[in-house]
Parts: C-alpha cells; sequence; structure tokens
C-alpha cells in the first residue's frame, strides 16, 4: 500500500467521489461500517468482496437506491446525500440489465435524454451512435426478451451510457453472463472506459474481473474496505489473510513467532530469513511464542536449492502431482505437516520428481509475506 | 411420467371431472335452451325455436331500465375501485409502514364480510345520512363490494414477478415518481389492473345481496329485479333475461381468455 | 449475489405523496365502510333512545327459534362444504395432472369460470328448471317410468344444498388446482423413484401437500355457503329458513333492526371464526410447500 491510499482520510484526497464514514444499517444489522473512499476523476474502480460484504449496498448508496443511516457522498463538490435517483448526476449498469421489457431497444435508450427534454431530432441520432459503440446497429427495433443476455447487456450499457453520466455503476453486470462472453466483455468495458474517460465504479464478486479491467480496486468484507491498490499491489501484498485468499490463489502457511522476531516452521525449524518491524499486531505475545502466517502465491515456489540472494529453502515432501496443462501442480507437505500447493511453471525436475519424495522447495522472500490476521 | 397413473386409476379421475364438468355446464345451457321455446311456460326440451321471448323483454321498458342502471352502475362503480384500488395497491406494495398489513387487511375485508351483512350496513348508514334507496347508496356499496378484487389483482401484479430493479432504472434515468409509474409501473401491471377492473364490473353487475337492501321498485338493478320476479312468476321472458346474462358472462370469459387467459387471470381469486 | 436483490426497493414514493395516494381510499373507507359498519353494530346494543342495553342479545340468545335457525344453516354448511370438495377435488386434480391439450385446458377453465360471472339469481333459475315439477329431471324420471308422479326436488333441503354447491364449486377448484399446481413435481418423481406406486404416492405426497389447500378452500367454501343469501332463499322457497334468510326478514319485513343487528354479528363472529382457521392453515401453507 502506498500513500495514495484513501482510507481513514478521504477529506485530505481531493477525489471526484468522496464517500465520508458511510454507515448503514438494515433494521440495526449493519451493512456498512464507516466506509470511507476517494475516487478519481476517470478511474476505474472495482468493489471486491464476496456475498453479504456490503459492496452492493454501497454502490446503491452512490446511485441514490439507499438512504445512508450517516455519512456523506460527494459527486464532484456536490453533496448528494439528500438527491434523488433522479436527480444524480449518475447512471447505473443493472445486475439483471433492468430493461424495460413494454418498450423496444430504441425507447429503452431513448428514456434518459427523454427525461431530460433533449429533443426528438437529436435523440435518434444519439441512439444510432451509442448501439455502434456497443455494437449493436441494427437492433433499436427489437423488444428485450428477442435478446440473448450478452445483447441485453450491450443495450443497458446503452441506455446508460447515452445520458453521459459522470459516473457510471455497473452492478456485476457480466454475472449472468457464460466465461467466454464474460472475458470479451471485460475488455470491451475497459476499452469503452477509455474511450469515454467517465469514472466507472464497478462492482463484482469476481477477483479475476476486477484485476482485468481495474485502476485501483477496494476491496470490502463485513461492511469495511480492507484494502485499496491497484491490482498488483493487492495481489503482491495483501494486507491480511482475508484478502490474500480472495484474491489470487495463496498458501497461507502456519509459522511460530518468538519474542525476537524470528520466525520458523515448528519449533525445531531452522529460522526463516524475514525480519519483523515490530508491529503492534504482535507485541501481546512478545513474551512468548505467537503464531503467525506466511504468504506464498503457488506460482512463486521454485524446485531445488535457491541460491538467489534473499531465497527462502524449506524442505517438503511431495503427496501427488497433477498437470494443469501449461505446468505441473505439485502438492506438498511440509515438516509441519502443512500442505501447500506448488505450481513451478515450465520445470524438468519438476517432471521427473514422483510421489513420497524428498525435496527442497525455494521463494524468493519479496515474494512472500508474513501476515496478521 | 408422474400423474399418468394415480391413486385411482386415469379412468375414475377423468369420468369424476367430467361429471363435474357437467354439473357446471348444463344449468346455463338449460336456461339458454328454455329462453327460445316457443311456449308460454318454461319447457325443456323447447318446443319450437322462437326469439319472442327476447323481444318481449326488449320491448319491456322496465327491464330496459333495470338493464341500463345495472350496466351504468357497474361501470362507475368500476371506475371508482379503479382509482380507489390502485393507489392503494401501489402504496402498500412499495412502502413500508407501520399498519401497512392493517390497512391491506381493510381493503380485502368486504371479500370476507357476508354481503348481506354489507347490504344492511350500506342501508343503515344511507338511512341516517339521508339518501336512503337511491342510487348513490347502491353505488356505495358497489363500491365498496368492487375495491377489493381491483387492490388484489394489483397487488399480485406489482409483487410476483416485476422486477423491481425497472422502476430503479427509471429512476436512475432520470425520471421522477410520477413518470415511473406511468411510464414504467403501469404498463408492466396493466394486465393485473385490467383484469381487476373486468372482476369489479362483474362482480357489480351480478350483485343481489348488496343491492336488494338499497334498491326501490323504480330504482332496481338488473338482478334484484329478476330475484323479485322469480318468486312469483316464472315464464319464458325470464329465460330470455337470465340467457342475456349468461352470453354476457361468456362473453366476458372469452375476453379475459384472449386477452389475458382465464386460467392465469383467475390463479388465486 | 442473490441478496442485492431483495435489497431492492422499486419506486421511490416520497412520504408525502404517498400518504396522499393512500389516505384518499383509507379515508374513503373509513367514512363509509367503517363507520357505517360501527353503527350498525353498535343498534345491537342501543336502543332508539340511546341506551345502552345488552336486551337484543338476550332477546336472541333466548330464542331458540333462532338457535334453531343457526343450526340448521350450520348443516347447511357442512353438508355443502363436505360434497363441494368431494365433487372438486378430483376436477381440481384432473386439470392439474391430466389435462395436457391447451385448448382443451381453456375451454375447461371456461366452463369452471363462466358460472361464477353469473348472478346467483340467474343461477339458482337455472336450478329450477332442473329441478322444479316441470323439470329435466322430473320430466326425464317419468318419461322413463322410474317415477309415477313428479317428486318434490325443489324447494327442500336437497335443492339448497345442490345450488350451493353449485355456486361454490368453481371457488373450490380454483383454489385447491392453484395449490396442486404449486406442488413441486420432483417430489412426486423422488417417490416413484425410491419405489413408492401410484396410489402410495398420492396418498403420502400429493395428498398431504395439497391438504393445506384443501382446508383452505373447505373453509372458504363454508364460510361463504352460511352467509349466501340469494341461492337459499330461492332454493328453499322459504320454506327453510338459514341465518341470512331471518336477517333479511328482520330488516325488511319486521323492520327491528336491533335483534337484525345481534344476528347479523353473530353470522360475521361465525365467519371470522372459520376464516381465522383458514388464515392459520394458509399461513402454514408457505412452510409445507
Amino acid at each position: 500500500m502506498k500513500a495514495e491510499t484513501a482510507v481513514g482520510d478521504p477529506r485530505i484526497a481531493d477525489g471526484f467521489i468522496r464517500i465520508v464514514g458511510l454507515v448503514k444499517r438494515f433494521g440495526g444489522v449493519p451493512a456498512l461500517k464507516g466506509v470511507s473512499l476517494s475516487i478519481r476523476r476517470g478511474e476505474f474502480l472495482s468493489i471486491l468482496g464476496p456475498s453479504g460484504c456490503g459492496k452492493t449496498t454501497l454502490l446503491r448508496s452512490i446511485a441514490g437506491f439507499v438512504e445512508p443511516t450517516s455519512g456523506e457522498i460527494w459527486i464532484d463538490g456536490r453533496n448528494v446525500n439528500k438527491d434523488p435517483p433522479n436527480h444524480r448526476p449518475v447512471n447505473t449498469v443493472f445486475q439483471n440489465y433492468a430493461l424495460f421489457p413494454h418498450m423496444t431497444v430504441a425507447q429503452n435508450i431513448a428514456f434518459g435524454p427523454r427525461r431530460r427534454g433533449v429533443p426528438k431530432s437529436e435523440i435518434a441520432g444519439q441512439i444510432d451512435e451509442v448501439l455502434a459503440m456497443v455494437s449493436m446497429e441494427s437492433f433499436g427495433h427489437r423488444y428485450p426478451r428477442e435478446l440473448s443476455g450478452g445483447q441485453q447487456q450491450r443495450i443497458a450499457l446503452a441506455r446508460a451510457i447515452i445520458n453521459k453520466p459522470k459516473v457510471l455503476l455497473l452492478d456485476e453486470p457480466l454475472g449472468a453472463l457464460d466465461l467466454k462472453l464474460r472475458k470479451r466483455m471485460q475488455v470491451e468495458l475497459k476499452r469503452l472506459h477509455e474511450r469515454l474517460g467517465i469514472t466507472f465504479v464497478y462492482v463484482t464478486h469476481d477477483q479475476e474481473e476486477a484485476l482485468v479491467m481495474s485502476d485501483r480496486i477496494a476491496v470490502m468484507n463485513v461492511g469495511e474496505i480492507v484494502q485499496l491498490g491497484t491490482g498488483e499491489d493487492i495481489y503482491r501484498q495483501p494486507s491480511s489473510r482475508y484478502v490474500a485468499d480472495f484474491i489470487g490463489e495463496a498458501n497461507l502457511i502456519d509459522c511460530i513467532l518468538d519474542g525476537a522476531g524470528t520466525i520458523r516452521l515448528g519449533p525445531s525449524s531452522p529460522p526463516l530469513p524475514y525480519k519483523l518491524p515490530r508491529s503492534s499486531a504482535m507485541n501481546g505475545h512478545a513474551a512468548g511464542q505467537a503464531k503467525a502466517t506466511l504468504m506464498v502465491r503457488p506460482e512463486d515456489i521454485r524446485l531445488g536449492e535457491g541460491g538467489e540472494r534473499n531465497s527462502v529453502v524449506v524442505q517438503a515432501k511431495l503427496r501427488d502431482k497433477v498437470f494443469v496443462g501449461q505446468s505441473w501442480r505439485l502438492f506438498a507437505v511440509l515438516e509441519s505437516g502443512q500442505e501447500i500447493v506448488v505450481q513451478p511453471g515450465f520445470s524438468p525436475s519438476a517432471e521427473k520428481i514422483s510421489r513420497g519424495d524428498e525435496m527442497k522447495i525455494w521463494w524468493p522472500q519479496d515474494r512472500s509475506q508474513v501476515l496478521g490476521e | 411420467m408422474v400423474g399418468q397413473s394415480t391413486f385411482l386409476g386415469r379412468l375414475p379421475v377423468t369420468v369424476a371431472a367430467w361429471l363435474a364438468l357437467f354439473y357446471l355446464a348444463i344449468p346455463l345451457v338449460i336456461v339458454s335452451a328454455v329462453s327460445v321455446t316457443n311456449t308460454e311456460f318454461l319447457a325443456f326440451p323447447p318446443q319450437g325455436l322462437t326469439l319472442r321471448w327476447y323481444s318481449t323483454v326488449i320491448t319491456d321498458s322496465s327491464y330496459v331500465k333495470s338493464f341500463l342502471l345495472s350496466g351504468y352502475l357497474a361501470a362507475i362503480s368500476t371506475v371508482a375501485a379503479v382509482f380507489l384500488g390502485v393507489p392503494t395497491a401501489l402504496i402498500l406494495a412499495r412502502k413500508e409502514f407501520p399498519g401497512r398489513q392493517a390497512i391491506g387487511a381493510l381493503f380485502l375485508s368486504p371479500l370476507i364480510l357476508p354481503t348481506i351483512v354489507l347490504g344492511v350496513v350500506v342501508l343503515q348508514f344511507s338511512a341516517r345520512a339521508g339518501f336512503p334507496r337511491s342510487f348513490y347508496a347502491l353505488l356505495l356499496g358497489h363500491v365498496i363490494v368492487t375495491v377489493p378484487y381491483v387492490v388484489r389483482t394489483t397487488l399480485a401484479s406489482l409483487a410476483a414477478g416485476f422486477d423491481l430493479a425497472t422502476e430503479e432504472a427509471a429512476q436512475d434515468l432520470g425520471a421522477a415518481p410520477m413518470q415511473v409509474f406511468f411510464l414504467v409501473t403501469l404498463p408492466q401491471i396493466k394486465q393485473g389492473v385490467i383484469t381487476g377492473a373486468l372482476f369489479a364490473f362483474l362482480m357489480s353487475w351480478i350483485n343481489v345481496e348488496v343491492s336488494i337492501f338499497n334498491t326501490t321498485p323504480t330504482l332496481e338493478t338488473l338482478p334484484v329485479k329478476l330475484m323479485n320476479y322469480i318468486q312469483y312468476n316464472v315464464d319464458p321472458s325470464l329465460a330470455a333475461v337470465s340467457a342475456t346474462t349468461i352470453f354476457i358472462a361468456v362473453a366476458a370469459v372469452l375476453i379475459l381468455d384472449l386477452t389475458i387467459g382465464v386460467e392465469k387471470a383467475t390463479r388465486g381469486l | 449475489m442473490r441478496r442485492g436483490r431483495s435489497d431492492r426497493v422499486g419506486l421511490h414514493i416520497p412520504p408525502f405523496e404517498a400518504f396522499l395516494l393512500l389516505g384518499g381510499p383509507v379515508l374513503f373507507l373509513v367514512l363509509f365502510f367503517v363507520v357505517p359498519f360501527l353503527t350498525m353494530a353498535s343498534d345491537s346494543v342501543w336502543t332508539d333512545k340511546g341506551e345502552l342495553t345488552g336486551d337484543f342479545y338476550a332477546k336472541a340468545v333466548a330464542d331458540v327459534f333462532y338457535w334453531r335457525v343457526l343450526l340448521a344453516t350450520f348443516e347447511l354448511g357442512v353438508w355443502v362444504t363436505v360434497c363441494t370438495a368431494l365433487i372438486g377435488y378430483p376436477l381440481a386434480y384432473y386439470i392439474t395432472f391430466y389435462l395436457r391439450d391447451p385448448l382443451l385446458r381453456r375451454l375447461i377453465y371456461i366452463v369452471i369460470v363462466t358460472p361464477l360471472f353469473t348472478s346467483n339469481v340467474v343461477r339458482a333459475f337455472a336450478w329450477m328448471l332442473v329441478l322444479g315439477r316441470q323439470g329435466v329431471v322430473n320430466k326425464s324420471l317419468i318419461l322413463t317410468g322410474i317415477a309415477d308422479s313428479p317428486l318434490l326436488l325443489m324447494n327442500t333441503r336437497f335443492a339448497m344444498v345442490v345450488g350451493l354447491i353449485y355456486i361454490l364449486l368453481p371457488i373450490f377448484v380454483l383454489t385447491v388446482a392453484s395449490i396442486l399446481q404449486g406442488i413441486n413435481r420432483s417430489l412426486l418423481e423422488a417417490a416413484r423413484d425410491l419405489g413408492a406406486g401410484a396410489a402410495t404416492t398420492f396418498w403420502k405426497v400429493t395428498f398431504p401437500l395439497s391438504l393445506p389447500g384443501v382446508l383452505a378452500g373447505s373453509i372458504l367454501v363454508f364460510t361463504l355457503s352460511v352467509s349466501a343469501y340469494v341461492t337459499p332463499a330461492v332454493m328453499s322457497g322459504g320454506r327453510h329458513l338459514v341465518m341470512p334468510m331471518v336477517i333479511f326478514q328482520q330488516y325488511l319485513v319486521s323492520f327491528d333492526y336491533h335483534v337484525g343487528a345481534v344476528l347479523s354479528i353473530m353470522l360475521l363472529v361465525m365467519t371470522l371464526l372459520l376464516l381465522g382457521v383458514n388464515f392459520y392453515f394458509l399461513g402454514r401453507r408457505g412452510k409445507v410447500a
């Protein structure tokens, strides 16, 4: 995490959208527990988290469908807390598209401009323009029920962007599409974002989707933003077990931490070469031994003795190996008995090794991280 | 295939079902048949074939008057029921507030109240308020009887299968609440409102129990006129009037079937 | 992510507008329905001189005549309910599980619904043509030599039951059919798959699952039959009284609206008690299905 992380002090960060201490309770149950977030103009920001983490509630608060219990929302310098949805400079692409079933595609798209009093003659041209943008030129006269899911998705997008909103909110818009179409739409959405220059706020539970498209990702858990940063930051330096586990695949290795800040795999194992700052999380256990978690991504682990500077070498035994296309995937057991996944890319030694073999594995120290809870 | 054979076997169930259908259809068929008999008394099977009983009815100004009164009353009641019922259903479906259930129950309660008691209530009230046995007393009773049908069908169409996100999308695209209702909500609940209005019209059209307390010999709805007639005098003209109302019922059901589908419209009636 | 959908609020109506939209109809119903109803009910405890009294209740309760009518009404309700259920269930079962042809299905629905849109008077009149002295039944019996003289069918309790079943059968069938439609077919397939025969599947799975609907439909039929006026009045020819007929007489013949109010309330209480039971079963339906 770098200085750009605005969690905790958004008032300083001069964001295009500023969310300050947002709290929402549904009948006493908190959905948002004081979320603060600053979004830059023109940014593609994803809000990532599992079901029920509050990400949709956050998005709906920005759109105006959820009235926050407390906190403020500012868009382009204006406090919009009291503005009803129809007066906010944002448009939403809904999860299941929410196209009007009784209107044609063209009527659906014209809905926004007509409410703003755009002359009919101009609307027609604008419709053609946005339909071209989403590659749906000849579909104006169709009804939503005559379109496939992917096509409906494009129309929902066109219906929103024709209004040139300051912010486009997208609520899991690709959730209902199949994998192949989803991947294609991810690229198209990213291109559309670059072309329009509109600020995109994108809610998803799919970490890959967030990584592919976003400038920054806000990871949420039970009503709070637990980490905010670029995809690479979050992938490489997750701030917690939760984030490490949620984004990408991670080995979370249980370790023992002693008072001197030394880390070992087991009580009698050699110390691993990590220098821990005496952070607050560990102070409570300074006297005796405490637990710590070491996070290493499977693709960062190699077979052998290492040899580079700062390599971490441990002993392991192969339990199983499976071929997954571009590489072998190894299931190795550490001395402590914990199983980890190793995916060393193309490697001759991975090919030769067989079940039950003892081996040495290693990873670069800067590709791993010691985590608090 | 499940249902291909069952507890008593397919045949007995089918026979029992068709007997029940026969039971439902036959009386109405007999009335229609009797109405064309060329006799002075009710004869089935009809003897001869004539429409003279229909012409007797049409030339009887008291029948025509009752017919028109009933139609007019049903039409006005339906309009009133729609204007009272649709906003009520909308608020009940879209707003959370204390007492919502109670208000819902209040609007449906005329359905469970014995209709004869409702007739009495309207009679007593209109007598005390100074308009007994008048068109307005009838109208009042009929609106109360018909409102629940509109509320119920409209509520159902606002809930089941309605995609709330479309209303949110409309607001998101800049529509004010009124515009959302007329441009997005109403077109989607149209069927429910029409079904409710049709039920309201028919329930008013055929009502006896409420009307009978509030009519006079010069202000007589058609069912009440038939009710009074039937107890003293029975002749084929009565069959002609009855058959006419049956044809109207059939027409209404056919319209319902062609527009919405009878099965769909009567689900959860 | 399903949870997002349950959070949906749809159209946002500002509080003041909502108040106006609902306030109007509520005011109408309170002024012209609730208040008149309470006025009517108060007739049962207020004398014309404005004194509070229990005399009217005492008079009604002490009169064995009313008890006899109440009993007769109840008895009629039981007969109608049992017969309607017995006739209606197979029909509901048939249209749910056997009827495949879409056109026939529509026709059958039309046959079931058309009587509902026909006045009770016309329906009673139709039965006069069937059951009367010169009616279809008597003529056939005499023609075939089964009977020598016309049987007395009209103006009997039997006629009242037949007429009421006719009124209430469509309502029962539609209620039960909608419950049967809601039964998850895979449950029936599972029962068959687990080795249950057709009969066992019906009695152990289908029937128990439809029971809440049958009970709800039956209670509906019962309440409607005890509060019906037109059909019993016409079919009995005035010879067999039920409670609604007595209420009618109190108001329009003897002009005793105090006792009329007492009897109305008795009828209403009977209805409400049963509807309470109905509500209980309908409430449980969700858990069963």
